[in-house]
């Protein structure tokens, strides 16, 4: 019990692909699972301009507290102008590969939640605990 | 965060982890009490638990849950005698349909770069060009991978209980799991399905299983397979020497008697003469002797010809394939404990895929003499859950289920073979066409059209019915299925022979079939458009 105690997820938040892949790649060498969540940017109302990713949200921050604590959760917010560009690296890096957002997904692993499957707190819950 | 606040809130998560989990327990036990009640009183934990969560079993399960059935699929792989062992989805998903047609593709997409010189692509050294098996093996296991994700996360979506264990039978209503950690649990059900599939079969030689791989290997093999020695020619045999060949290594194939057995044997013998074409090694009417691994790591082979089994041969391989057969895995299930009757290794159904047991059923390859392929299996399990749930007297259809051998030049086919159809109407009766034919592709790079070959083989009274198709050729599975459709509609040859194609196809050949058998002449077109 005191060994879960000491030991819980680290949680990150970032903006944008250049700062999301600096943190991951720092991240990477831990060899610890990582989990990402990228979502739309959100207002000064704490509303993102992406509607499925404000239903996500909720769900997916209250599993994060019961998540296993040996890993990394990483929240990447994007912009909707960057996002609408077919061209954005959240698309075309072969690592992210992202066709939705908001989109859940285990980091070099295959566990990926799309659209409203990220807002489905069994669906949530069974990528957080998901052993490789 | 000081030291402090950073174990309080950790202290907290902990706690929280444990309120939660012990929610979760208290759920479970909610959920078995609620028992669920039959006609006669009787209760049940589930409505149905299905062993095996391959394509049979699985599709079993989703269309039960559309019915508002409770639902359990057990699905345990036990790992091959080289180790390699698998997530969810069965055989298919991870060591059979999707790994060797992705293989299958590396290997056409081969010929295809070499061909496309003589159409203008121009790169450096095409000598050099060559396949890297470690990234091709990491390609094909990511998205086996992602497939298996994808099965979970519908499986959760759906409400399909998933348990990671090993099943076997206490009585007929009661499964037990043997889990990971080794506890057992007790699953009590109304309804049983048994879908457990099968797994490939070593010869009883020296070495096989030491040294030997099987299917169940090859497509997550951590090493190039170098040159390589297939056991077996049935279409597992050929697919795999035939992919390996066209990825740039020797293979050798020995074949104890016959190619392709159950299918048509014209047909074998045109496959089997192109992949010799293309550089497989046949070796017709031998049988391994031993194996033995030399000090470099190589594999000593020792084989002889049936009619000379004293005169050993030997040859040094860098691995051993074997795929003379698969074994269905009925000996775990403890069929015994409930009464389920096993023959030759294999379980018998009735027309509605029930066994002798009342509320047991079966599906997939465990079936005796049934096809052993995955949409069979997928289309059977959601009949039997129709069935059960849905008062349906659907039958599964198990006649002119199409098929290819995904062989370098495929064979695709539906129906019944020339022998087949020789033997239930007699020679007489029927009346086969057949045909060459040259894939326009074909000419640019001057590739070998020598194999390109394809029959119909019909009643030969009235409007003349078909009763089986053959194709060998460039995707014959996507020509085949089409055509399938037709022959269980009742296609006749007045039908095909009024159909226009469409050119230039392949598949346009079906449509020009005019030569028959039984006419003599030569069946080799003069030109391409003629
Ligand atoms: C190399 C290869 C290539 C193939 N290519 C094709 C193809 O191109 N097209 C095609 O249609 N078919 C193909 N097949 C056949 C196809 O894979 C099978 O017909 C199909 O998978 C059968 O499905 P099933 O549900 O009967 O069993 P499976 O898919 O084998 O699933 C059975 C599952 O049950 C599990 N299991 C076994 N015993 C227990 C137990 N006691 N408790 C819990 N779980 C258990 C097994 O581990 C397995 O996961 C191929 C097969 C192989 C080997």
């Amino acid at each position: 019990m005191l060994k879960n105690c000491v030991k819980m997820i680290v949680k990150h938040h970032v903006k944008g692909w250049n700062e999301f892949e600096a943190l991951v790649t720092k991240l990477e060498t831990e060899k610890k699972p990582i989990n990402v969540f990228f979502s739309g940017d959100k207002d000064e109302s704490g509303k993102s301009w992406c509607p499925y990713c404000n239903q996500a949200y909720p769900v997916i921050t209250k599993v994060v507290e019961t998540a296993p604590p040996e890993s990394h959760f990483i929240t990447v917010e994007i912009d909707r102008p960057f996002w609408k560009d077919l061209e954005n690296p959240f698309r075309k890096d072969t690592r992210t590969h992202l066709v939705f957002l908001p989109t859940l997904l285990r980091w070099k692993g295959a566990q990926r939640l799309d659209g409203s499957q990220a807002a489905n707190p069994d669906l949530v819950e069974m990528l957080f605990e998901d052993e490789d | 965060m000081s030291v402090l606040s950073f174990v309080k809130r950790s202290a907290g998560i902990a706690c929280r982890t444990v309120t939660i989990q012990h929610r979760k327990s208290l759920n479970n036990i909610r959920l078995t009490s609620i028992r669920l009640f039959s006609s006669n009183g009787e209760s049940f934990e589930y409505d149905l638990v299905v062993i095996g969560g391959g394509s049979g079993g699985l599709a079993c399960a989703k269309e039960a849950v559309q019915f508002g059935k409770k639902v359990a699929v057990l699905d345990f792989v036990k790992p091959s005698p080289q180790g390699t062992k698998w997530g969810l989805g069965g055989t298919c998903v991870n060591v059979g349909c999707i790994p060797k047609k992705l293989m299958h593709q590396a290997s056409l997409l081969g010929e295809a770069i070499h061909d496309s010189q003589a159409y203008g692509w121009e790169f450096e050294n095409p000598q050099s060009v060559k396949n890297n098996w470690s990234k091709l093996v990491e390609s094909v296991q990511n998205h086996i991978k992602s497939v298996n994700w994808v099965t979970r996360v519908d499986l959760r979506d759906k409400k399909v209980e998933y348990i990671n264990g090993l099943g076997y039978f206490k009585d007929v209503h009661n499964v037990v799991a043997i889990l990971k950690n080794k506890t057992e649990r007790v699953l009590n059900a109304k309804h049983v399905v048994i879908a457990v599939g099968g797994r490939p079969r070593f010869p009883d030689i020296p070495g096989a299983i030491e040294h030997g791989i099987s299917s169940d290997d090859i497509f997550s093999l951590d090493r190039e397979p170098g040159k390589t020695l297939v056991v077996g020619a049935g279409y597992i045999g050929l697919e795999c020497a035939g992919f390996l060949k066209g990825l740039g290594y020797d293979a050798t194939i020995l074949v104890r008697s016959i190619v392709l057995r159950g299918f048509d044997q014209q047909m074998a013998e045109v496959v089997k003469a192109s992949m010799e074409e293309k550089g497989v090694h046949i070796k017709m009417g031998t049988k391994p002797k031993s194996i033995e691994k030399l000090e470099d790591g190589r594999l000593l082979v020792k084989y002889a010809f049936n009619d000379k089994p004293d005169e050993v041969i030997t040859d040094t391989f860098n691995t051993v394939l074997f795929a003379i057969g698969r074994n269905a895995l009925v000996e775990d299930l403890q069929l015994k404990s409930a009464g389920v009757e096993v023959i030759d290794g294999k379980i018998d159904v009735d027309r509605n895929s029930k066994t002798n047991v009342d509320n047991i059923y079966a599906v997939g390859d465990v079936l005796y003499k049934k096809p052993e392929l995955t949409p069979v299996a997928i289309n059977a399990g959601r009949i039997i859950a129709r069935h059960l749930f849905n008062d349906s007297d659907e039958i599964m259809d198990y006649d002119d289920v199409a098929t290819t051998v995904f062989s370098p030049l495929e064979y695709g086919c539906v129906g019944l073979s020339e022998e087949v159809a020789t033997e239930r109407y007699g020679a007489d009766n029927i009346e086969v066409y057949h045909a060459y034919y040259k894939p326009t592709e074909f000419f640019v790079p001057q590739r070998s059209v020598r194999y390109c070959y394809l029959k119909a083989v019909a009643l030969r009274e009235g409007d003349q019915r078909v009763v089986g198709l053959h194709f060998i050729g460039p995707v014959a599975g996507e020509i085949i299925q089409g055509f399938a459709v037709a022959l269980k509609s009742g296609l006749t040859m007045k039908v095909l022979k009024t159909t226009v194609g469409i050119h230039p196809t392949v598949a346009e050949e079906f449509t020009r079939l005019l030569i028959t058998k039984r006419s003599g002449l030569d069946p080799t077109p003069a030109t391409c458009c003629s």
